[in-house]
């Protein structure tokens, strides 16, 4: 799968779990940036790009997510795999 | 206090000359190793010096050992054998360290079944050391740097070893291999961090307990405003003996060219219980977040359909505070502390929902705001020492009944 398309899946899915049609993300988007993205939007966000792209991740590489970047990085990688 | 800095017989107390001795020497030890690994092995004497003041017994000792040596072996193992050896074995390890954790913390639970009754292991810093346990064998197949000696500092790095912060393998491997500089600017700004811990926790906390609602068993006999002044305070001085005794660490550890996590951000500006939580001691409760929330949080949502998914979150919620109040300590009052921590948690979530982003954004609305959870922090802390009916008591008599 194409960067692109990595990047509008995962953008699609922000704009679902966040309801906002708009939600624009870059590489360097985090939590901190967002005032209602706490921990439990956090779960829902990640488990809903596992489920778009079918893949699963562990939670070692969950906790060590910092940004958007990171998260298409790791969908990236298993879907490589 | 119960961030398990001072109060033991045994150590190698921060605010003691031999500490301070000690602290130069390492300082200077590691300023002048150069190279990886002469800096990996100048590390493990400094190490496993500062270890041993806190180490009650021949038993211990060997308890320590062991916990070591099992978790390295048993992350080795995972990594060897990733698909021969179950996944629920490993599984079953962190639920041990967890169990082991909670046993040996508290003698007395389960007692006389707890083996730790018969023969108490003392070892400070015990809790701490187990969180850096679990964390290793949970991440072990994402961490890049896999050899022992390492990981043995990793585990009793002295800055961190009493009381934490609990930080991460991966970021303080990569200090360890390659030391952060440490310029002129840099080292003043450690020292003047140092000297700002000292005068939070020596003399500022130590100081103001007297005040504190801890120190006055006799609250019955205090006047209404003091009352007030003594519950009100006590989060306060929690706040300067374990943020004083963080700065001194990791300003001791940024010294010798590492770079631990910070515990505290600003918890008193915080904007709802939640950022609170993300604000005070920041390494526990990230830790809880990643290796309690968020495995069972997923676990939950995976498997059930959306209706539910509150619902798992809100399991989540409560028994992540279950957990942090109960290592604080097995009693009453510290359950009590969890159910009304993780009852707010959810409260907040299903707030939010209901009524959307606060909308008050005046400075005063704000203020009170943040006032109303600094009192509620500070009222359910007196669960701690007092136990719900006591807690109630006081709570009653705040208010003039």
């Amino acid at each position: 799968m194409l960067d692109e398309e990595i990047h509008e899946k995962v953008q699609n899915v922000f704009r679902s779990v966040f309801e906002d049609p708009n939600f624009l993300i870059s590489d360097e988007l985090h939590a901190g940036m967002v005032p209602k993205w706490d921990s439990l939007l956090h779960i829902t966000l990640i488990t809903e790009v596992e489920r778009a792209f079918s893949v699963r991740f562990r939670n070692a590489e969950i906790a060590r997510l910092n940004n958007i970047g990171n998260l298409k990085d790791l969908v990236a990688k298993h879907l490589r795999r | 206090m119960n961030v398990g800095t001072t109060g033991a017989q045994q150590g190698l107390f921060l605010d003691s000359w031999h500490f301070f001795a000690f602290v130069a020497l390492a300082v200077l030890v590691i300023a002048l190793t150069r190279g990886k690994n002469l800096r990996t092995w100048a590390l493990v004497p400094l190490n496993l010096y500062f270890l041993a003041f806190f180490i009650g017994s021949f038993w211990s000792a060997i308890i320590l050992a062991g916990l070591i040596c099992m978790t390295y072996a048993t992350a080795q193992l995972r990594l060897r054998y990733p698909d021969q050896l179950p996944i629920w074995c490993f599984v079953a390890f962190i639920f041990f360290l967890w169990a082991f954790l909670f046993l040996v913390k508290d003698p007395n639970l389960f007692a006389p079944y707890n083996p730790f009754f018969h023969a108490p292991v003392a070892i400070i810093g015990i809790s701490y050391l187990t969180f850096r346990a679990i964390h290793y064998v949970v991440d072990v197949e994402v961490i890049e740097d896999r050899r022992f000696l390492p990981f043995l500092n990793y585990m009793v790095f002295f800055p961190t070893l009493i009381a934490g912060p609990i930080e991460r393998y991966d970021r303080y491997a990569a200090d360890q291999d390659q030391a952060q500089p440490v310029d002129a600017a840099i080292a003043i700004g450690a020292l003047h961090r140092i000297a700002n811990g000292f005068i939070k926790k020596f003399v500022l906390a130590d100081n103001l307990a007297a005040l504190g609602i801890f120190q006055n068993s006799g609250y019955d006999n205090l006047a209404i405003p003091l009352l007030w002044l003594a519950v009100l305070i006590q989060l306060f001085i929690i706040y300067l003996d374990f943020s004083g005794y963080s700065d001194i660490v990791i300003a001791i550890a940024r010294l010798m060219g590492f770079r631990v996590m910070e515990n505290f951000d600003h918890p008193f500006a915080a904007t709802s219980i939640q950022d609170f939580w993300n604000r005070w001691h920041i390494s526990l409760t990230s830790f809880i977040r990643d290796y309690v929330f968020t495995p069972i949080a997923r676990t939950m949502l995976v498997r059930s359909s959306r209706n539910w998914h509150f619902t798992g979150f809100a399991v989540a919620y409560f028994v992540s505070m279950l957990v942090i109040a109960l290592w604080h300590g097995t009693t009453s009052g510290f359950l009590m502390f969890g159910v009304v921590q993780g009852a707010a948690l959810v409260g907040v979530q299903l707030w939010r929902r209901r009524l959307g982003e606060s909308t008050h954004n005046g400075r005063l609305a704000k203020a009170l705001y943040s006032a109303s959870i600094y009192v509620f922090m500070t009222t359910t802390v007196a669960l701690w020492y007092f136990g719900p009916v006591s807690t109630l008591r006081i709570l009653k008599r705040m208010v003039g009944f």
